[in-house]
């Protein structure tokens, strides 16, 4: 079957102890995921949702695996776009690995449909939120224009 | 200078993008630098003058690594060229490919986008750059940015050869 993938990799300065604990504690995403937070147990079977700054919910679904700080598996239903949300669950993995002074993150996020707009739109924020989250650990700032909500979304 | 010709079957191109804290001229100049060995680029040294119908030379441990022609030139927005493996070998025998850089201010940080495309079906060209543009990217964004370029332990095979080469003209040196 045909599915969409968006893969991503990036390379940060940082221990994988540190770039899991960026990747859910809301002390961190805050500063470079457009000021939301995520809420969970963090267990596989748990909840999962992504908050917005106002009080919506972003995004949702369950954590499928957590292995810190290796891997996490989560499954992603967008909450706040008709269009996006109607698609349903989308999968959401983490990898992190040692590589050399480095630690390697692979992020795939994938769903079992062909052209998924969901898709497409999160192949234009990761780079980007990905981006910031390097910024910040690697110089204390994340990315400026990444850092509030994106007024009228 | 025309571009090359395109293969009727071919693999999908490959796109990065990522942004970083500097200027577009910044980005612009660390990837046309062709004075120094760069260490976000696997100790890579380029030769050109990055003028459109001049050619580019990656040279690594004094080895011609990539070699390649420029196609556009539009600083510091854009920076087309081929590239091509060094022959012989299978990946020369795929013929040049097509790296196009794109640089945008976008509010406070500057988005790097890179497509390399004109890929065979079934490339090993292309398997090899999905690992090495990511970490050449993460490298440039690290330095720009005022860090110091990681050393990744998975450069690949022509960069644990080029740090072999390089440890031995060091024990070399130092005899």
């Amino acid at each position: 079957m045909t599915g969409s993938k968006f893969v991503y990799i990036t390379y940060t300065r940082t221990t994988p102890e540190k770039l899991w604990a960026a990747l859910i504690e809301p002390e961190f995403t805050r500063q470079y995921w457009a000021n939301t937070h995520q809420v969970s147990d963090w267990k596989p079977g748990a909840e999962w949702k992504v908050m917005i700054p106002d009080g919506r919910v972003g995004d949702s679904g369950k954590v499928v695996e957590f292995d810190p700080p290796k891997r996490l598996v989560l499954t992603w239903q967008n909450q706040f776009m008709p269009e996006l949300k109607a698609e349903g669950h989308s999968r959401l993995t983490y990898e992190l690995e040692p590589a050399g002074s480095a630690v390697k993150l692979t992020l795939t996020h994938e769903m079992d449909k062909p052209e998924s707009k969901l898709i497409g739109a999160v192949s234009n924020g990761w780079p980007h939120i990905l981006a910031s989250l390097k910024s910040l650990l690697e110089t204390g700032e994340s990315l400026v224009e990444s850092r509030a909500w994106p007024k009228g979304v | 200078m025309p571009a090359p010709k395109l293969h009727a079957d071919r693999d999908p191109d490959f796109v990065y993008v990522i942004y970083i804290a500097a200027s577009p001229q910044k980005i612009w100049d660390a990837l046309t630098d062709n004075q120094t060995e760069r260490a976000w680029w696997a100790h890579t040294r380029q030769d050109s003058t990055f003028q459109a119908g001049d050619p580019i030379l990656y040279r690594r441990a004094g080895n011609i690594d990539i070699s390649g022609e420029i196609l556009e030139r539009e600083e510091p927005n854009r920076l087309v060229y081929t590239f091509q493996s060094y022959g012989p070998g299978p990946q020369h025998d795929e013929g040049p490919s097509i790296v196009t850089y794109e640089i945008q201010a976008n509010g406070n940080s500057t988005m790097l986008k890179v497509t390399h495309s004109n890929f065979p079906a079934d490339s090993r060209t292309r398997k090899s750059i999905q690992n090495g543009w990511p970490a050449i990217l993460s490298g440039l964004k690290t330095v720009l940015e005022g860090g110091k370029a990681p050393e990744y332990a998975n450069w690949g095979e022509g960069e644990a050869k080029a740090a072999q080469a390089r440890a031995a003209r060091e024990k070399a040196a130092q005899q």
